[in-house]
């Protein structure tokens, strides 16, 4: 019971909060994103995207890259080693914390 | 100090799990543009295929445009990529292991047989010099060291390697001009090559265009997809 408190407590919560945990977990699934593809498939408004991703560079788990498409400028981002480290740990914390409490299956499926 | 960021924004595992699955689809399309792209090369393949087939007489307009084929593919591929499939921005996508080890593979082998044939074409200009032969036999060599390079950067797609291939040997022939020369030796050689790629280039592009066909369908629902989740947002 201790254990899984302190497994809980000790949870990234850089990663926990859910728009950043969708970041991640696009940006897990590719070498490189523009930001325009983050924009539309996570719902969020730029704003709200740029400032997310502005704390998860903070914390060294991401990359931003600006160039220029054609006369247009663009951002591109990559997920650092530490951030696909930060997710995998997250995730096999957030399923021991679920372990016997949900079907692990669905916790699964996100992985 | 509050998250002045945070709002009521809750996936469920489920649509964590979508969106994983959407990003790996965007990003196959994204890479190599396949769809359209193989509909077009596919059609290409076809075309040249059938005007060999009937051995029409080509006149320089027709061998010109024949010969521009595969890069009229090449840019009709690169146009769909980065205008038509990224209409959400680029999504690089690492290649699986297979496929990167096939295209070496496949690549070496192009890369080797052409070094060959150029090096023998350089022995034989060497030995029966004349200038009208340099002229056809530059544009021949060119063309032969461009193609691996030419099918490495931007014929990755497991279907285009051979249509790739078909396409670029045969307007290697048609642009040097090598069968009409003295140095016909060399061009009958290649083309004899062409023939024998012929059927199979025909039937990995007939499979292509259907495939081509079937994954513009998919790219049109994931198109819909996507566009529904920001609308939803």
């Amino acid at each position: 019971m201790r254990a899984d408190v302190e497994n809980f407590l000790s949870i990234d919560r850089v990663v926990h909060e859910p728009a950043r945990l969708v970041i991640l977990t696009v940006l897990a699934e590719a070498e490189e994103v523009e930001f325009r593809f983050l924009e539309r498939v996570s719902g969020l408004t730029k704003g709200n995207l740029s400032s997310h991703l502005a704390k998860l560079e903070g914390a060294g788990y991401l990359v931003v890259k600006k160039f220029f498409r054609g006369k247009l400028p663009a951002t591109s981002l990559k997920i650092t080693r530490a951030g696909r480290r930060a997710l995998k740990k997250y995730r096999q914390q957030l399923y021991r914390a679920l372990r016997g409490k949900r079907n692990p299956r669905s916790v699964q499926m996100a992985n | 100090m509050s998250d002045a960021v945070s709002e009521p924004f809750q996936p469920s595992l489920q649509e964590l799990a979508e969106i994983k699955k959407l990003t790996r689809e965007y990003g196959e399309f994204s890479r190599d543009a396949v769809g359209l792209g193989h509909v077009l090369g596919g059609g290409l393949v076809f075309l040249s295929a059938y005007l060999i087939q009937r051995q029409i007489d080509l006149g320089v307009g027709a061998r010109l445009l024949l010969g521009a084929a595969p890069f009229a593919w090449i840019l009709g591929k690169e146009w769909l990529r980065q205008h038509y499939y990224q209409f959400s921005g680029m999504v690089a996508q690492p290649r699986r292991r297979w496929e990167s080890a096939l295209l070496l593979i496949f690549t070496g082998a192009l890369a080797l047989v052409n070094l060959a044939v150029a090096g023998w074409v350089v022995y034989r200009l060497l030995q029966d010099f004349s200038w009208w032969l340099v002229l056809s036999s530059v544009v021949y060599v060119a063309m032969l060291l461009a193609m691996p390079f030419l099918v490495w950067r931007y014929l990755r797609a497991p279907y285009e390697f051979l249509c790739g291939a078909f396409l670029l040997t045969l307007s290697t022939v048609l642009l040097s001009g090598t069968p009409l020369t003295p140095s016909g030796r060399v061009g009958i050689v290649y083309l004899s090559v062409v023939y024998l790629l012929r059927l199979p280039a025909m039937l990995v592009a007939l499979v292509m265009v259907l495939v081509g066909f079937v994954e513009h369908m998919e790219f049109l629902k994931l198109r819909r997809e996507i566009r529904a989740r920001k609308e939803a947002a």
